[in-house]
């Protein structure tokens, strides 16, 4: 057994272990009781005639009932002190900051609802957000739930052509993006790349431009606002489509879609259960544009009542010590960053980071393995406040807590909870499973393995079970278990994340697709064939390296998958070979086997040696 | 050991924008409230592109030397506690503002507070103060408090965090401290009944 730590702050609501697996067996004993109780949670307009019904991928769940989305995430706290209190505050490089209440919030979200109305955007339709994270974002994708319409976040590090993708492929109606943004001190302009995407796309959408010089080519968002206010929030089924993101697998992205009902049920419990109060100050570094920006920034600390910080800016600019900088700045109670972000902070001169955090109760951590000595440095400088405050008894210690998220599920599905069920940490791991998620790490026979690598399943489906997949989800599943496609060893409860055990990446705790990669490099003429695999980094976790036969020069290559895919999955290490050949799948596997087991030169020697 | 912030590096937030207002905070305790081309000016040494000035009092680090003619001032006889001003975009009262004991460097009459409503917002600035009873009577629930929190002559930390308890501002600005310690202390008192924002001077 590893080490087993209680957090200072934690002694009094920390449980046993055994206590937590009393609890947790209940839960997944009886899931649809389990999940049933929490959905009492939110309001619902029609009940629901059936808890669960299907199997597997085709679980649907609340079926029958009807529900107001915004009603649960907005318009709920109208009437309640919450109403008058911030939302979001907003920060940019520059130091400009902006305060929103849920009230103002709430105004700005149905006016653009109205504009977007007014655009011909109604129920069903897809609305696309390229944004940075910004007040108008945020009101843009509530706009669209109030509107009935589901939202896809594009993640800005995506480019045109990937953009364009998304847009095509949800037949979007309009795209709303901003005219730029600083990150590290220089202007990243968006508006351009939104047009192009919508030209490439083909689809006749309108174009809604927050910011300033944003009419061109485009609607000024501005001129949106000047359309009423929408009172009617809609009201929709259970399984109606509330968003959507295009989620990294093998062969490339491809969308998915969560309900409304059951995601609604998941995210608001998961975010009370990770800590969220109403009265919390809460700062999550993902954009929206990732599962986790999706959950737990816009939907989950809105429904909670908390007070969200975004801030628009790259985390090192001016120094790492920026994120901080932030804490301290707005009392910032809940901080939840990813591992590769904390990887990076840890590596800095240790007087750089200057920042008192001691308003934190947790640092919570996503998207990624959480090493042990990550961990540790996390604990020992993020959340052991050490700083003498006048009057204080000095050393205290907050839980840094690293939990599990996959898009196809929608929330954290491992994880200690500050607010629920917290046995001692165990560093390294991601927390033990959360109630109502039965997980499990087995064999290839499906048996279940411990203290040795396995793969991750989820046993029984969950309330948010996507209601658009593509085929490779439904393949996933063997009866009523879901291969997550992530390997972990589960220990004493604790899972333990090791990586993908697919080709999918892991590149600074965003999912990458192989496949996407591939074909941007095969798109440029000199590329005859190209295999991606990911590389372990002790930074970024994974970072792409890119294989390719053909007479196109590596710096071409690397500024090609920077074009078409984004500056994220450019990569790291580009290596020309004189024969690729083979069935695809094949050479990623293999390529993903050697780069684990040989240096980065043998590896590549070794597949263009096997090469016929 | 955290230190403390380099000088010379970028400090943050500078501005903050609360509906229609602009906040900036100038010098030790001075901030300025700006509202479409308006400008308030409270407490600011050098006040320029001012719509309207403010002094709570005569203090070298709220007042300069030689202070606008039209400003709005106790030690200029244009304000005194309970007076009101209608500036037309924005209406100010002067609120008391005080040490509760003998020989104070702040005694009763010798300096205000203001109560300014501006764009939808009530800001309250305190000025130099102590906790002093007269808070009780102010609005609670108002937008803005900017209060002193650097104890001595001002509210001390704890002292600050009462006023918050009593006003329940929305929203938290601490001016008025040398030591980052005071801040801290203040903000860990505060922050589940304010939201604090530590604005810095640009």
């Amino acid at each position: 057994m590893g080490e087993r730590i209680v957090p200072p702050s934690m002694r009094w609501k920390a449980m046993s272990l055994q206590e937590y697996q009393r609890i947790y067996s209940e839960s997944v004993r009886n899931l649809e009781g389990f999940w049933a109780r929490e959905a009492g949670k939110l309001k619902w307009r029609e009940p629901w005639r059936s808890v669960r019904e299907g199997a597997g991928p085709a679980s649907s769940w609340f079926v029958g009932a009807s529900l107001s989305p915004y009603e649960n995430v907005v318009s709920k706290h109208e009437g309640t002190w919450v109403w008058h209190k911030p939302a979001l505050i907003w920060e940019n490089e520059a130091g400009d900051s902006r305060i929103v209440t849920y009230a103002e919030l709430d105004s700005l979200a149905s006016r653009l609802a109205a504009g977007l109305a007014s655009l011909g955007v109604g129920r069903g339709d897809w609305v696309v957000v390229y944004s940075q994270p910004s007040i108008e974002s945020v009101a843009a994708m509530l706009a669209a739930v109030k509107l009935g319409a589901p939202f896809e976040p594009v993640f800005t590090g995506f480019s045109a052509e990937e953009l364009a993708r998304r847009l095509a492929r949800r037949k979007a109606k309009a795209l709303v993006t901003s005219s730029g943004f600083l990150r590290r001190g220089r202007a990243v302009p968006l508006a351009g790349a939104a047009r192009e995407a919508l030209s490439r796309s083909g689809v006749q959408a309108h174009l809604v431009v927050a910011g300033e010089g944003a009419a061109e080519g485009g609607i000024a968002l501005d001129d949106l606002l000047q359309w009423g206010s929408l009172k009617e929030s809609a009201v929709v089924s259970s399984n109606h489509p509330l968003f959507g993101l295009h989620s990294g697998y093998e062969g490339g992205f491809h969308p998915i879609a969560h309900p409304a009902g059951g995601f609604l049920v998941q995210v608001y419990s998961t975010s009370q259960w990770i800590g969220l109060r109403p009265r919390d100050t809460y700062f999550c570094t993902v954009w929206p544009g990732w599962i986790t920006g999706v959950s737990y920034v816009v939907f989950g600390p809105l429904m909670v009542g908390s007070t969200v910080l975004l801030y628009e800016g790259g985390p090192d600019w001016p120094s790492w010590n920026r994120w901080l900088e932030l804490i301290d700045s707005y009392a910032v109670t809940l901080f939840l960053t990813t591992s590769s972000a904390l990887r990076m902070m840890s590596r800095q001169d240790p007087s750089a980071l200057t920042s008192n955090n001691d308003t934190l109760k947790a640092v919570l951590v996503t998207a990624e393995p959480l090493e042990a000595e990550v961990w540790r440095w996390s604990y020992e400088r993020l959340a052991s406040l050490t700083v003498p405050v006048v009057d204080s008894d000095g050393r205290r210690a907050v839980p840094v807590v690293n939990l599990y998220i996959q898009s196809e599920v929608g929330t954290f599905l491992t994880g200690n909870l500050v607010n629920y069920t917290f046995p001692p940490v165990a560093p390294g791991s991601a927390g033990p499973p959360i109630p109502g998620f039965h997980l499990d790490v087995v064999d290839e026979r499906g048996a279940s393995v411990r203290g040795a690598p396995g793969r991750l399943v989820v046993k029984g489906s969950w309330p948010s079970m996507p209601v658009e997949a593509p085929s490779v989800f439904r393949e996933r599943w063997a009866g009523e278990v879901y291969d997550t496609g992530d390997e972990a060893v589960m220990l004493d409860s604790y899972i333990h994340p090791l990586g993908r055990r697919d080709p999918v990446l892991k590149v600074s705790g965003y999912r990458l697709s192989p496949g996407a990669i591939e074909r941007a490099a095969e798109s440029l003429p000199g590329v005859r064939a190209a295999v991606a695999a990911g590389l372990r980094d002790e930074l970024r976790f994974e970072v792409p390296v890119l294989v390719y036969e053909g007479e196109a020069e590596p710096g071409e290559v690397r500024r090609r998958v920077r074009e078409a895919v984004g500056p994220i999955a450019e990569p790291q290490h580009v290596f020309r070979v004189s024969s690729l050949r083979g069935a695809r799948a094949e050479l990623r596997a293999k390529l993903k086997r050697l780069l684990r087991e040989k240096t980065l030169e043998e590896a590549v020697r070794e597949l263009a040696a096997g090469q016929p | 050991m955290f230190k403390r912030q380099a000088a010379g590096e970028l400090t943050v937030p500078l501005s903050l924008r609360f509906g229609r207002v602009l906040v900036e905070r100038a010098g030790y305790s001075g901030v300025t409230l700006s509202l479409g081309g308006e400008k308030l000016c409270i407490d600011v040494l050098e006040p320029r592109g001012c719509s309207a000035v403010l002094y709570s009092h005569s203090h070298p680090r709220h007042a300069p030397g030689v202070v606008p003619r039209e400003a709005l001032a106790p030690f200029l006889g244009s304000v005194k506690p309970g007076s009101q001003v209608d500036l037309g975009w924005a209406r100010v009262e002067a609120v008391e503002a005080y040490n509760p004991w003998e020989g104070a460097p702040h005694p009763k009459g010798f300096g205000v507070g203001f109560l300014v409503e501006l764009g939808g917002l009530r800001v309250y600035y305190a000025g130099d103060t102590s906790f002093v009873e007269e808070l009780s009577s102010l609005p609670a629930g108002l937008e803005v408090a900017v209060l002193p929190v650097g104890g001595g002559a001002v509210m001390t930390p704890e002292e600050a965090f009462e006023a918050v308890r009593t006003l329940k501002p929305v929203l938290t600005l601490p001016v008025h401290f040398d030591d980052e310690k005071l801040y801290w202390k203040f903000k860990v008192l505060a922050q589940p009944y304010t939201q604090v924002a530590a604005l810095k001077v640009r």
